[in-house]
């Protein structure tokens, strides 16, 4: 062994190591990107489950298949926050009512407090209660940290609260969502945005057909 | 040895850069996937929507379209439309297809009775909504709505022009919001109604041809029947004998049609009766008089499920009668009035009414031409002193019933289903 074999070893070592490095580099790199991109996939597809079951709830507030049961749509909606909607309506049974079956319903969408999910990283996360009639609240954590309603009158002035629910002619629905468990989210160096992927869904004035008829 | 090494490196690089790669474009394919379904889902529901909206305005335009929409091209997929008649409601269902997605939407609609609203007006000339007054029930006028001060429309209130504010403190009160530019055209045409008097009912005019005009005076008595007499204006003008029979005896469909006649009416109602009265082009006819009281024998604010119901239909004017049962004396009506080319309140000498100031009570609605005045104010403190003040109740059961065969307006939508 000369010098020139230990210049070998050394210089081999030198580019193996950097090798090494770039593998761990590109392996960090690629588990984040996998990370951050299922977790948006994830998070865009909660997003559209929840938006598909609002637009098929909240298209049928006041509606009836046996309309003379709910004769006044301005009474369709029995309480409204911003966080949270009740509403009479009329549900569809699969095989035996798939128009409802005439005798009114009540739906209540409410969100829970982000301390109910104190176990997921994500601090922000809370349930959206989607309650039929008088069931006791169950729901899936789909990673809802913003659920805002706006409701507007016929001429389209903002109605502030308390609500006066019969002057309700459209409602804007504000849906942040973001991923529940995120990555890195020890690191501090992080803002919340590049731990925790997330989805905003703005629904400008949502369609309550049967709020305007009769 | 060096090459081969190296060989390896970029193989094995490359593996790993493949599995990363197919792992990412599986993601991103998804996520295509899923913003795509959304797309066609969204663009589905509203080509449905859009050909059903275009059907609702066929039906409102022609009350007796029913033809649909065969298979039509729309922003890049495609609807039809077909309407069904089931009773008294048509249900449009409309089919649409966009990229392979499918959105079907069932509306029914369903004649509006004008008997719905607890005021509807086609002017408000003579006189406008002021501080004080409570309108109840729906509220439509076919023209500009104006307001002075801050009256209180408990009910949907809906005009076809627009909303003018006047006067010093200008904040109506719409408990249940307002519309503007909502246009609900008067057809009703007296025509039908007697066909349906002479079916099922009782029409009552000069049978001897000469086509003269007629009075008829009609008691409701609380046993269902009704006592009435009429008298032709021949040159004679002598009273029949009167007639007592039960409503469902005279007029099984409950519909009574006085041709070119006026109509002097009180009683107790038991049952269901819808009183028309036209004029048939004779000037001063057309008229309902109310002469007394005018009640249900079952008060449905008392009893809601009470049937007793009663129309009043006036191709003129329907007028409270000064004689010396209502003057001085607080008045009822219960019923849905309708005075087609006309007004409703109160005769010009009840206004007066010797300086004493009464209530008229109404349960039901008041449809009509125009508005009447019913009262004279002391404008020092802006309160009637003399005449009839409004006490007006809306018989919640006409939202969703009516008195028989009363007027109708064209087809709203009372459900959509998607």
């Amino acid at each position: 062994m000369g010098f020139s074999t230990i210049i070998d070893i050394l210089g081999s070592s030198l580019v193996g190591g950097m090798i090494l490095l770039i593998m761990f580099r590109l392996n960090d790199s690629s588990v984040e990107n996998s990370f951050m991109y299922t977790g948006d996939l994830i998070v865009q597809q909660n997003l559209v489950s929840i938006v598909d079951v609002l637009n098929e709830d909240f298209s049928k507030i006041g509606y009836c298949n046996k309309w003379e049961n709910l004769p006044d749509p301005t009474i369709a909606i029995i309480s409204a926050t911003d966080t949270s909607i009740s509403f009479l309506t009329d549900f569809v049974v699969l095989g035996s009512a798939p128009f409802g079956d005439g005798v009114i319903d009540t739906l209540h969408y409410f969100t829970g407090r982000t301390s109910e999910l104190n176990r997921t990283p994500n601090p922000r996360d809370k349930i959206l209660y989607r309650v039929e009639g008088a069931e006791t609240p169950n729901g899936s954590n789909l990673g809802i940290t913003e659920f805002n309603l706006k409701y507007y009158d016929n001429t389209g002035n903002q109605l502030t609260a308390p609500v006066l629910t019969s002057k309700i002619a459209t409602i804007q629905i504000d849906i942040k969502i973001e991923d529940v468990y995120g990555y890195d989210t020890e690191n501090e160096d992080k803002t919340d945005s590049e731990k925790f992927s997330n989805a905003v869904w703005k629904q400008l004035k949502i369609a309550a057909p049967n709020l305007k008829n009769r | 040895m060096g090459g081969k090494a190296s060989l390896l490196l970029v193989l094995g690089f490359s593996m790993i850069f493949l599995v990363f790669v197919q792992s990412n474009n599986r993601v991103t394919t998804s996520a295509v996937d899923n913003m795509s379904n959304y797309y066609y889902e969204t663009k589905v529901n509203n080509i449905a929507t859009a050909a059903t909206n275009m059907a609702a305005h066929e039906v409102f335009k022609n009350n007796s379209w029913n033809a649909g929409y065969a298979t039509t091209d729309y922003d890049g997929g495609e609807y039809q439309v077909t309407v069904a008649i089931a009773g008294s409601l048509k249900i449009v269902t409309t089919t649409a297809n966009y990229g392979g997605y499918s959105k079907t939407i069932t509306v029914k609609l369903k004649r509006e009775d004008y008997s719905k609203y607890g005021n509807f007006y086609e002017n408000m000339n003579l006189a406008i909504p002021a501080t004080g007054d409570t309108f109840r029930g729906p509220f439509h006028v076919n023209a500009d709505l104006i307001t002075w001060g801050n009256p209180v429309f408990t009910g949907k209130t809906t005009m076809n022009g627009e909303l003018k504010k006047i006067g010093p403190i200008q904040n109506p009160d719409f408990h249940k919001g307002y519309s503007e530019g909502i246009d609900k055209p008067v057809e009703f045409d007296t025509s039908g109604m007697r066909s349906y008097a002479s079916l099922n009912g009782l029409v009552i005019k000069d049978t001897s041809g000469a086509g003269n005009a007629i009075d008829v005076e009609m008691e409701f008595q609380n046993s269902g029947k009704i006592k009435y007499r009429y008298k032709i204006e021949d040159g004679l003008n002598t009273w029949s004998s009167y007639y007592d029979e039960p409503i469902k005896t005279l007029a099984p469909n409950g519909l009574f049609f006085i041709e070119k006649g006026n109509l002097f009416v009180k009683g107790t109602v038991k049952g269901q009766a819808t009183l028309v009265v036209s004029k048939k082009g004779k000037a001063g006819y057309g008229q309902i008089y109310q002469t007394d009281d005018l009640k249900y024998k079952t008060d449905p604010t008392v009893h809601p499920n009470s049937t007793d119901m009663l129309g009043l239909v006036a191709e003129d004017k329907i007028i409270l009668q000064y004689n010396n049962d209502t003057k001085h004396n607080d008045i009822i009506t219960q019923a849905s009035m309708f005075a087609k080319n006309g007004n409703i309140g109160p005769d010009d000498a009840l206004v007066i009414n010797d300086g004493i100031l009464n209530s008229w009570k109404i349960l039901g609605g008041l449809i009509a031409n125009d508005v009447r005045v019913t009262a004279e104010y002391d404008w020092s403190t802006g309160l009637p002193k003399n005449g009839y003040k409004f006490a007006h109740t809306y018989d919640e059961r006409f939202k969703i019933k009516a008195p028989p065969h009363f007027p109708q307006l064209k087809y709203e939508v009372v459900s959509w289903f998607q």
